[in-house]
């Protein structure tokens, strides 16, 4: 049965309709390159298009407020939560090969009290929450919870992904894991791949580390380890230790089974726009 | 009007070819042969000025003045932000040659600038005052930022293989030091559009190389002892983004080549605390680019372009 599945995905993924090709240019066409926040009289709104609309609504905020909220995909893996995405022209010369999916993430909006004059960190826990429970009744792919890190930080974690079926599965945040690294001082880029490392070999999946900012991950050292810790905090206490305020977006690709973790720098950037 | 032109043009021409001093009822003639230098140097926090009044006196013929008592000295003085000081030569005699200087100095505030005048004065002990010179030097700008920066493709990370780490020097033809100064780099806003056309929307690799806020201090760290240079800007993708766009890229529809662009801004730290950006508005163009066999990493400089091509 379970083979069946595969096989029936993979031969979803591997024949390319022209509607299938239509619907990829009317996706690509709605995506837009960074989330938008508005500011209305006592509220704000934030708006995106991507593949992944949540996390891309996360960076508009964390750009616009200077909040560190870390983001991470669950490990989608059904044709619910999955598009093709296969490059017609790619297509064209590789005609026996399987092609490509995205998560098939669409238009998100949500909106959420504001006080202009700043917001203390439950209000921040407060817009979290209200974005995320918009994001999870969006019809958009998987679901999300938040989670209080410490420290000023914040996750919003992966928490259930639907099958073939359409039907809800929970699923475990793999940063959730707990991984043992030796406390040593270490160039930042060495203190994450140690955790990832680590993280791989416990849970025989493959994690690697993505984007980054490199000049500050290979220049700061940082003294961090730890017997027996979720990989989770590891890594946030590897941020904090750093002059440059980070946080990470660990993004999951089915066709490959990979994670990949990507670090980017908090700062204030013109996402808004005046509301009409 | 003219009248008036003509008298200040008449004074000016008394004071430069010669002074028929007379005092206490004698007479004689003084040809002065002064002059007042200025000099400004600076160190990106610091405004350094010296004022150096030299020269002698031609003694001509007198009436009534009996010289050979008479002393002379000179007098430098140094106007820094509105601040004068002056230094004086020892007395000597009349025809002696004379040379004295005065130095100042004043921390400078970035967008503050400090008016510099100069003034020299040769003094006889008979005749009083027989000369006089000013030197406008201007209006010199509070914290220094380089004029120039220069880029060179130092060496293949170690830890990132696919990396390029890149040294800048600085130019300033004012022979400025700026070691032990920080510099800031932040993303440009000056028009250049960041891109990176390896990236499309689901990649689980994020757009390439990100201008972060990071800060070095010139002539420390990995360029320790290197005058007015600063390093590394490591400029390239992650050798995993490396290998996943070659693999995944062309599938989605971003055939290689394909890399990333990014502006750079850099800024000087000033005494004050206050960043003075010295690059230009586009800023510093930053490039990695992925082909099938290898990479090529470019820092183009507000002076030069800098590459580096690695067989990954």
């Amino acid at each position: 049965m379970r083979f069946f599945i595969i096989l029936s995905t993979v031969a979803f993924f591997a024949v390319q309709t022209p509607d299938i090709q239509q619907q990829r240019e009317e996706r690509h066409k709605g995506y837009v390159e960074n989330g938008l926040i508005r500011h209305l009289s006592n509220s704000a709104a934030v708006t995106a298009n991507d593949p992944r609309p949540l996390a891309q609504a996360l960076r508009a905020l964390s750009d616009e407020y200077g909040w560190a909220i870390d983001f991470e995909d669950p490990p989608y893996y059904s044709k619910s939560d999955l598009v093709d995405d296969t490059a017609p022209e790619w297509r064209a010369t590789h005609q026996n090969e399987k092609g490509v999916t995205v998560i098939s993430g669409r238009a998100f909006q949500s909106q959420f009290p504001e006080n202009p004059a700043g917001l203390s960190l439950a209000e921040e826990e407060h817009v979290l929450d209200t974005v995320v429970s918009d994001y999870n009744k969006s019809g958009n792919p998987g679901r999300f919870s938040v989670v209080n890190e410490g420290d000023g930080r914040f996750a919003v974690v992966g928490t259930h992904v639907n099958d073939d079926n359409g039907l809800e599965r929970a699923v475990s945040s793999i940063l959730d894991t707990s991984v043992s690294v030796p406390t040593e001082t270490r160039i930042a880029s060495k203190m994450v791949s140690a955790v990832l490392n680590e993280l791989s070999a416990k849970t025989q999946r493959k994690i690697v580390q993505g984007t980054m900012p490199l000049n500050v991950m290979l220049q700061s050292k940082v003294t961090v380890g730890g017997q027996n810790i979720p990989a989770r905090a590891l890594l946030a206490q590897t941020l904090s230790a750093l002059e440059v305020k980070l946080y990470w977006h660990l993004y999951y690709d089915a066709d490959t089974k990979l994670y990949v973790l990507n670090l980017l720098p908090v700062r204030k950037a013109n996402t808004t726009q005046a509301a009409n | 009007m003219w009248r008036v032109t003509s008298l200040i043009l008449g004074t000016l021409l008394l004071l430069i070819c010669g002074s028929s001093a007379h005092a206490q009822g004698c007479a004689t003639i003084l040809t002065p042969h002064f002059s007042v230098y200025t000099s400004v140097s600076r160190d990106g926090k610091n405004i350094y000025t010296s004022v150096t009044m030299q020269g002698y006196a031609s003694i001509g013929s007198s009436a009534g003045c009996n010289m050979s008592v008479a002393t002379h000295h000179v007098g430098a003085e140094n106007v820094l932000n509105g601040a004068a000081h002056w230094s004086y030569s020892t007395n000597g005699c009349p025809s002696c040659y004379f040379s004295v200087t005065n130095n100042e100095q004043i921390v400078g505030t970035p967008g503050v600038n400090y008016p510099f005048t100069a003034d020299g004065v040769a003094i006889c002990s008979i005749v009083g005052q027989f000369f006089g010179s000013s030197v406008n030097g201007g209006s010199l700008p509070g914290c220094v930022a380089p004029a120039t920066e220069s880029t060179v493709a130092t060496k293949i990370d170690s830890d990132e293989p696919s990396v390029t780490d890149f040294t800048q020097s600085f130019g300033d033809t004012a022979g400025d030091s700026f070691d032990g100064s920080n510099v800031t780099e932040s993303s440009a806003t000056g028009g250049g559009v960041p891109k990176d056309t390896c990236y499309y929307s689901g990649s689980p690799y994020g757009p390439g190389n990100i201008v972060n806020g990071s800060t070095w201090t010139v002539a420390a760290n990995e360029v320790a002892g290197q005058h007015n240079k600063w390093g590394y800007d490591h400029v390239g993708n992650v050798p995993g983004a490396v290998t996943w766009y070659r693999v995944n890229a062309p599938a989605h529809g971003h055939p290689l080549p394909c890399g990333f662009a990014v502006y750079q801004t850099m800024k000087i730290h000033c005494s004050s605390g206050a960043l003075v950006p010295y690059t230009p508005p586009l800023g510093n163009l930053l490039t990695g680019t992925i082909e099938l066999h290898d990479v090529i990493n470019c820092r183009n400089d507000m002076s030069n372009n800098a590459c580096q091509t690695i067989n990954y």
